[in-house]
């Protein structure tokens, strides 16, 4: 239990390394020309990155891999992704997403 | 190939595009009001504000004030770094190891504001700073689909960005009020609201085989790597490997 002065330090000290992490490559990809080397590699950053954290949402609780069919993410992730590939539409996943959780739960 | 360029979407004709991700183009810039952003950033609304609310919950049980949770959830915008350095907070962990911990978990913001920020070139420096401060996961995810088409009007883009920081923030200072009071919210499924977010954008953000190729290669890796005592790297590290095996893979087949 962190007293006062803990608390504050953290925050302060996450926000600066938060806005550090982020305002770098402004400076350093900011007044110059990318080669095309650089900018094929950063066309296949996003979908790495979006697997990478989807992965782990779904798949690790608790430093553990939760491949049990009591696993309810991986149900709720069917219907969800079948949303997503057919209305290629981010609020109707969203929705249906948190809908098939809440029913899963619910039984 | 053509699998993954679908027809309109069916929502999209209902909605006449209202609720999915916009695609502009020169002749429907009217779409792009504020209120338009605002809407954008509807799903990403609907995860924040549960999520900042339990980490509010657990902010109280650590009997932070009210202006110590604001500057918390204000000033670190990173729901995974918070909820981390709240948890070895609360297990009694030095100041310093909970921020060196944060700080290797937000490393992946590099990449990301990296990945967007080529594509506002034509934006003044400060701007692009004040955009690059507000890149969460989520958002990211967002701006990457949008950019790929064409970069929307700063009103826009911002009003996407904003939108979530306030659900954000206000989600834990209701949480810290609501303290011990209210129940798990767990029941009502918003957990699921940013994995299904993911997995929406990642479908719109498919190219080609190869992008499906790594995206699948990136999970394998990163679901490894969160099992071994390198799991803050885990996001990071397969990424940076996935995107670099692409760009060899894209140069090699090219040639």
């Amino acid at each position: 239990m962190g007293a006062m002065e803990d608390k504050v330090a953290l925050a302060l000290l996450m926000g600066l390394s938060n806005a550090l992490t982020r305002l770098l490559p402004v400076r350093l990809l900011s007044g110059r020309e990318l080669s095309p080397l650089v900018k094929t590699w950063l066309k296949y950053v996003p979908v790495p990155v979006l697997c990478a954290m989807l992965a782990g949402d779904l798949l690790v609780k608790d430093g553990q891999l939760q491949l049990a069919a009591s696993n309810l993410y991986l149900w709720a992730a069917i219907p969800s992704f079948l949303v997503a590939y057919k209305t290629r539409s981010l609020f109707a996943t969203v929705v249906v997403g948190v809908v098939s959780l809440a029913a899963l739960r619910a039984f | 190939m053509g699998l993954f360029l679908t027809r309109r979407p069916f929502l999209d004709k209902v909605t006449g595009g209202l609720l999915g991700v916009p695609v502009p183009t020169a002749d429907n810039t009217s779409r792009y009001s504020i209120p338009r952003g605002i809407l954008a950033a509807t799903p990403i609304v609907l995860a924040y504000l549960p999520v900042g609310f339990a980490l509010g919950i657990l902010a109280s049980q650590l009997s932070f004030t009210l202006p110590q949770a604001t500057l918390f959830f204000g000033s670190s915008f990173s729901g995974s770094g918070q909820s981390i350095g709240l948890q070895m907070l609360q297990m009694g962990e030095p100041i310093l190891a909970i921020w060196s911990v944060t700080v290797i978990i937000n490393l992946r913001y590099f990449l990301m504001s990296s990945a967007l920020i080529p594509s506002l070139r034509h934006w003044p420096l400060s701007r692009r700073y004040l955009f690059a401060l507000l890149v969460t996961d989520e958002l990211f995810a967002l701006h990457s689909t949008q950019f790929k088409r064409a970069v929307p009007p700063p009103s826009y883009v911002f009003a996407a960005s904003l939108t979530p920081l306030v659900a954000w923030t206000l989600g834990g200072v209701l949480g810290l009020l609501a303290g011990g009071m209210v129940a798990d919210v767990r029941p009502l499924g918003f957990d699921f609201a940013v994995p299904a977010m993911f997995m929406a954008l990642i479908v719109l953000q498919i190219e080609n085989r190869r992008m499906v190729c790594l995206g699948i290669l990136a999970a394998v890796l990163s679901v490894g790597l969160a099992l071994t005592p390198f799991k803050a790297w885990g996001v990071m590290l397969a990424s940076l490997f996935c995107a670099t095996l692409g760009t060899v893979w894209e140069r090699w087949k090219t040639k």
